[in-house]
């Protein structure tokens, strides 16, 4: 009985790949909902000009209609500058879904350039790159990254600089312990028994199984730099107002936070949406992504 | 026993080194000539030479981090650019007030997460488990510095309940401690959760049921036992981190701890008190890793024998 039911699941069961992870993903209601809430996120960062001008309404000051509540024509009022919430917010979606993408990019990829080294090079090479990182995991990470944006000077590009080599070490710990583990498999020396090539094994067979890995942890990591991003606005040692940046925004806001504590609660909320989605979307995939889960 | 904690002390020495280098290193291309920050615009030829000679800055890199180094070890971490006072006499004063709130922090929510997750993983997928659960991933995406906002709108500004800054009685610390302590908990009560968990579904656990052990002494002395290893290593990871990153926490509540004074020194450009704070703060994560590790050596008795029979 047990046997044939084996076998059944084995016959109905979908190709491992993109369609399998999407059928399991699938499954964990929260994780859809917070697929589904980024891509709208996503949405309001691409089409912000369409649903509100830049100049118009998220940076030019109309001082008559200041800290009004809201109307159908602010939908989320307006600021102590006259400028409307909403339009503001959806920009400022901008900033954070690219500090968001460009961070884990960068330090996925030096991250993956350092620990795959210090794994496949091993010996003294590897004992330098791991007391290097010993060291960098000692330093409170907000201090490091508030340090390097300070080197690095306000704007854009440095803070992206600032967290994304503030991210740098951890990936590479995560790289290299995963590339050992994963160069011990059994699989591995099967596929070497095969008579494959290096490149052959660590294309076809360790990336692949290292890469569901790396997912999970760029995704998790997505939330703590929009929060991270936000805190450097927040201290002005990041984007600087009149920009519509989030952590910004509430620096701003702060002022009128005894009688307007809307200023401080929408900028706020933005983030912490974000950064949930973000979340339950990493959530969502390590379950999806992990084999030992499969049924 | 003592071999493994001779050799935690002994790669902790190149460890300290490297931190330093980093630190001067970042410090070292950071913009803003410190002459020009004591000094003031246009001031004497003479007197821009003396002080550059006086700050090393006439010096090579390597050789200026070597005097650093040496300097540093003997806790002398210069001058600071704005007081012209040594950097170690202001941070020291600092440390008492950052440490309070590590403490309490560590304490309130080591408390509160522990007592959360037991009650949620015995109470499995129960109405409070599921709202715990769900509170705990929301408090991971929310920011520190915005819970500390939440918390003043709240409790200062609508119920007047708690003053929103300064120092002076206990009570100023309550909102810096929920605001640091309630994410952490969240996280402790979902690891501890998860721990208990897994460790009610040991062999043991039914073994000391079917001995005919109450509820209560399975759950408390077989199974939290075992679920606490772990729990200790985060408590201590926590406290370290509280250490090091209360700097917005302290900035919003005006508490004058180490995290504050460093935040303004970085945003004067005070370059001697961000480099001296940074290297001692790192130092004490360091100390605090260790005791971490050497207590859970103590406890685990797999551990514990492997190094003693050494």
């Amino acid at each position: 009985m047990f046997k044939r039911k084996k076998k059944k699941d084995l016959a109905s069961a979908r190709p491992s790949g993109f369609a399998d992870i999407w059928f399991r993903f699938r499954k964990n209601k929260l994780a859809l909902a917070g697929l589904i809430t980024v891509i709208i996120i996503a949405l309001f960062a691409i089409f912000a000009d369409v649903l509100a001008d830049y100049d118009a309404m998220a940076i030019d000051q109309h001082p008559e209609i200041r800290l009004q509540g809201p109307s159908g024509e602010h939908i989320l009022g307006t600021d102590g500058y006259g400028r409307d919430m909403f339009a503001r917010i959806v920009h400022g979606s901008r900033y954070s879904l690219t500090f968001a993408l460009a961070c884990t990019a960068i330090s996925l990829i030096g991250g993956t350039l350092v620990g795959a080294t210090a794994a496949y090079v091993g010996g003294a090479v590897d004992s330098v790159i791991m007391r290097v990182l010993d060291a960098f995991h000692c330093m409170p990470a907000m201090l490091l990254t508030i340090s390097l944006s300070s080197a690095l000077g306000v704007g854009l590009k440095s803070i992206i600089i600032a967290l994304s080599i503030s991210g740098i070490p951890g990936y590479a710990r995560i790289v290299r312990s995963v590339m050992l583990t994963i160069s011990q498999q059994e699989y591995i020396e099967a596929a070497k028994a095969c008579g494959f090539g290096s490149l052959r094994i660590i294309v076809g067979h360790m990336v692949p199984n290292a890469i569901s890995i790396l997912i999970v942890n760029a995704m998790m990591s997505m939330a703590g730099l929009i929060m991270s991003a936000a805190s450097l606005s927040y201290i002005g040692m990041g984007i600087q107002a009149p920009a519509p940046e989030w952590g910004a925004m509430l620096q701003e806001g702060q002022t009128y936070m005894r009688e307007h504590f809307s200023m401080v609660l929408i900028p706020g909320l933005a983030i912490v949406i974000t950064a949930l989605s973000f979340n339950l979307l990493g959530d969502g995939l390590s379950e999806a992504l992990d084999p030992r889960m499969k049924d | 026993m003592w071999k493994y904690v001779l050799r935690r002390l002994l790669v902790m020495i190149p460890i300290i080194f490297l931190v330093i280098f980093i630190v001067f290193f970042i410090m070292n291309i950071t913009p803003g000539d410190p002459v020009q920050m004591i000094l003031g615009n246009d001031p004497p030829q003479q007197a821009v030479e003396d002080l550059r000679r006086e700050l090393g800055l006439d010096q090579p890199f390597f050789v200026r981090f070597f005097n650093y180094i040496k300097n540093a070890l003997k806790l002398d971490f210069g001058l600071s650019y704005r007081s012209r006072r040594p950097v170690f006499e202001g941070i020291w004063p600092k440390f008492p007030t950052t440490l309070l709130l590590a403490v309490l922090t560590v304490t309130v929510s080591t408390v509160l997460g522990v007592i959360l997750g037991i009650i949620s993983a015995v109470k499995e997928y129960s109405a409070v488990d599921v709202t715990l659960t769900f509170t705990s991933l929301i408090f991971a995406s929310v920011p520190g510095f915005w819970l500390c906002l939440m918390l003043i709108i709240v409790f200062s500004l609508k119920l007047h309940l708690l003053p929103s800054s300064g120092v002076g009685s206990i009570r100023h610390f309550i909102l810096p401690v929920l605001a640091s302590a309630i994410p952490s908990a969240a996280y402790l009560a979902r690891i501890t959760r998860t721990q208990m968990l897994e460790v009610m579904r040991q062999e043991y656990i039914r073994t000391a049921r079917a001995k005919g052990a109450t509820e209560k002494r399975v759950i408390f002395k077989h199974a939290l036992k075992n679920a606490l290893m772990p729990i200790i290593t985060i408590a201590g990871t926590s406290f370290a981190a509280a250490l090091g990153g209360s700097m917005i926490t302290e900035r919003i509540f005006g508490l004058p701890g180490i995290g504050n004074y460093i935040l303004t020194s970085v945003q004067a450009k005070d370059v001697p008190v961000v480099m001296g704070s940074t290297i001692f703060l790192s130092v004490i994560f360091m100390v605090m890793m260790l005791l971490v590790d050497l207590a859970y050596a103590y406890i685990n008795p797999t551990l514990r024998s492997r190094f003693s029979r050494k």
